[in-house]
């Protein structure tokens, strides 16, 4: 074991020291009889990176988590962890912490006895492991804890207890399956925040799931948006925003309309920037409602797409108001605009037409892969 | 506690006329166990412990007891370990397989004793186990493991498998986290169904018949005789006292429950 372990989880949350696995996942398929769960999913996850797995229900992200960890048996592929191929090893030999959806928290263990498990199994002595679950409890927001038992604790509590008990043996990744989800918002919000610190802190690698789309833009480094088995698209949180790389994911990620290209009048974009789908009819524009700008008739700048439309209705909401209408061709469009008083001054009324531009950088082309097309290649 | 409803209120009474009839013979033999009489009389004229005596200093009596409570015991010590994997295996297998295990596992007790007695005693005959305590507690196991399984299996559906999972992925072998997380979150099923075997096997009687002869006598077996040959009120006396030895089972099984649910109570 190298040195620098030696100095544990207490010497990572103090000095923040990179120690994480690179995880390689290469060609990894899982069938359930005829159905594919899993195919062909290749997969890097660098060294202390928060890896999100994005996807619907039924995607197989699940099943990707549970063939990392040891308990899903995938029928073919690799799965390394640092320089090690960990396919065929048994669970309990793997080394990865997993923080379940349910927390699996052991009901008739205290949390301390439940943080300091793990670190039993591995023989680590009693003044030891105490010292340790402590320090760890301290951690994760839950110092004193110790002698409580699992149904004295809240959800947020638990969800802690269960990060805990998942970091307090080191393990060389973190696997969690939709953590919060049982969590209301407010704590969700919360939660998410202190597991981004806790990440930082302990530089270790994650590997995430969850359904929220607004989770995995807040923690990840990156996320992979899986369909059917498939990952369809690996970017930053930005990049998948901003620029996704096909139908699904776009309408996935964040609220989209997607726009056959011929609707807009696009005679002012680059098409030399607008890359390999410039020139296909069917190539769809990904028009997000808050990238839209409410421009004059006569607006016209370089590298936009405009579009002509009539307003059929203002909606206030508080924070944001939305602005619905229809555009000749007879598609509805939605605009959304902050609420200031000078905003909503300026915002057409219902039946008045309406000219919309949207900037070429604020926007993608992408091919219709929803209805069972291939994903583009990216 | 519940109170029932008043539109339920005449259920009282039916239930009391129901648990009236299952305990009836409980009400005759007790009394019949006390009685000076020379052969079984309900109600008894004079009272007296004779037949306890009879019981309890009889070589013979004592003997098909102790034969009837090892077996019992090692019964116990087969049948729950044995309901317990199946079951465990029965909760891991997917559609049609599990269905077909479980009902497999119940046949000893879904199909007629009188047939299994039978059965058992051609194949014993072979095997040349007839009238061995071996014999007698693989027989009393089948007949013990479907109640085991069944209780077990009751048990697993509660447990949260996520939590044998954690263990595992937290360095617990398979081993370890069946010890340390299963057992302890099915142990009333576990011994719901160990209580069950005992009795089974306590209690048998059609295959004892047939396979527990000779120096292995059980005490049903015996009891069944002694009711053949003379009406012995002794066996009034056995009854009653393997009527307690039921209600003391059943009644520490509750008391576990009850402990349970209480710590369960205490910590909401
Ligand atoms: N043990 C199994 N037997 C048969 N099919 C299974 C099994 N486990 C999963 N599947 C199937 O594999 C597919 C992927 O499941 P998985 O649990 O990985 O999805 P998921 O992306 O985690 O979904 P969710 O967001 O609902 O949790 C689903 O269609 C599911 O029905
Ligand atoms: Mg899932």
């Amino acid at each position: 074991m190298p040195a620098a372990r030696s100095t544990g989880i207490n010497g990572r949350l103090a000095e923040g020291r990179d120690l994480a696995a690179v995880v390689t996942i290469s060609h990894l398929v899982k069938k359930y009889g005829a159905f594919t769960a899993l195919s062909d999913v290749s997969l890097t996850v660098g060294a202390g990176e928060f890896l999100t797995l994005l996807g619907p229900s039924g995607s197989g992200k699940t099943t990707l988590l549970m063939s990392l960890a040891g308990f899903a048996d995938p029928d073919s592929g690799s799965i390394r962890i640092g320089d090690r191929e960990i396919m065929g090893v048994e669970p309990h030999k793997r080394n990865i912490g997993m923080v379940f959806q349910s927390y699996a928290l052991f009901p008739h263990m205290t949390v301390g006895e439940n943080v300091a498990y793990p670190l039993k199994l591995r023989g680590v002595g009693r003044a030891d492991r105490e010292d340790r679950s402590r320090r760890v409890l301290s951690a994760v927001q839950m110092p004193g804890y110790e002698n409580r038992r699992i149904d004295q604790l809240s959800g947020g509590q638990r969800q802690r207890v269960a990060v805990a008990r998942a970091i307090v043996f080191e393990p060389d990744i973190i696997l969690m399956d939709e953590p919060l989800s049982a969590l209301d918002k407010k704590l969700r919000e919360e939660l998410q925040i202190e597991l981004k610190h806790l990440h930082r802190r302990l530089g270790s690698t994650i590997i995430y799931v969850t359904h929220d789309q607004k989770e995995a833009l807040t923690l990840s480094d990156r996320i992979a948006v899986m369909n059917r088995g498939q990952i369809v698209q690996i970017a930053k949180p930005q990049e998948m925003y901003e620029h996704p790389a096909s139908a699904f994911v776009a309408d996935f990620i964040g609220y989209s309309l997607l726009l056959p290209i011929a609707r807009s009048d696009s005679s002012s974009v680059d098409k030399s920037q607008l890359g390999a789908l410039a020139d296909n009819p069917y190539a769809l524009l990904v028009v997000r409602p808050e990238k839209l700008d409410i421009v004059s008739e006569d607006h016209r700048q370089p590298g936009h797409f405009y579009f002509t439309s009539e307003v059929k209705d203002v909606v206030y909401q508080g924070d944001i108001v939305m602005v619905y209408a229809r555009l000749k061709s007879g598609e509805d469009i939605v605009v959304r605009r902050d609420s200031r008083f000078a905003t909503l001054q300026a915002l057409p009324r219902g039946g008045s037409p309406m000219r919309l531009a949207l900037h070429q950088s604020d926007t993608s082309l992408v091919t219709d892969d929803r209805a069972g097309v291939a994903p583009l290649a990216s | 506690m519940r109170r029932p409803a008043i539109g339920n209120l005449w259920l009282t009474p039916f239930a009391i006329l129901v648990v009236l009839f299952l305990l009836a013979p409980v009400f005759v033999v007790i009394p019949m166990s006390f009685s000076d009489s020379n052969y079984l009389q309900f109600p008894p004229q004079v009272w007296s412990l004779r037949w306890y005596h009879s019981y309890f200093d009889a070589a013979e009596w004592m003997a098909a007891t102790r034969t009837s409570l090892l077996a019992a015991s090692c019964t116990v010590l087969l049948a729950t370990p044995i309901g317990f994997l199946s079951a465990f295996a029965i909760r891991n297998m997917r559609g049609k397989a599990a269905a077909v295990l479980f009902g497999f596992l119940l046949l000893p007790q879904v199909v007629p004793v009188i047939l299994l007695a039978i059965g058992v005693f051609f194949i014993y005959i072979r095997l040349r186990i007839v009238d061995s305590f071996l014999g007698i507690v693989l027989a009393h196991t089948a007949l013990a493991v479907p109640f085991v399984v069944t209780t077990v299996s009751a048990g697993l559906k509660r447990f949260d498998f996520s939590l044998d999972q954690a263990a595992r992925s937290l360095g617990a072998s398979r081993f370890r986290a069946i010890f340390d997380v299963m057992l302890p979150q099915i142990r009333l099923s576990l011994f719901a169904g160990a209580i069950f075997a005992f009795v089974t096997s306590l209690d048998e009687v059609v295959v004892s018949l047939f396979i527990a002869g000779g120096d292995n006598t059980v005490l049903t077996r015996k009891m069944f005789l002694a009711l053949r040959d003379q009406v012995d009120p002794t066996i009034a006396a056995i009854s009653t006292l393997l009527i307690v030895v039921s209600v003391i089972a059943v009644g520490v099984f509750m008391l576990a429950v009850q402990r349970d649910n209480r710590r369960r109570e205490e910590n909401i």
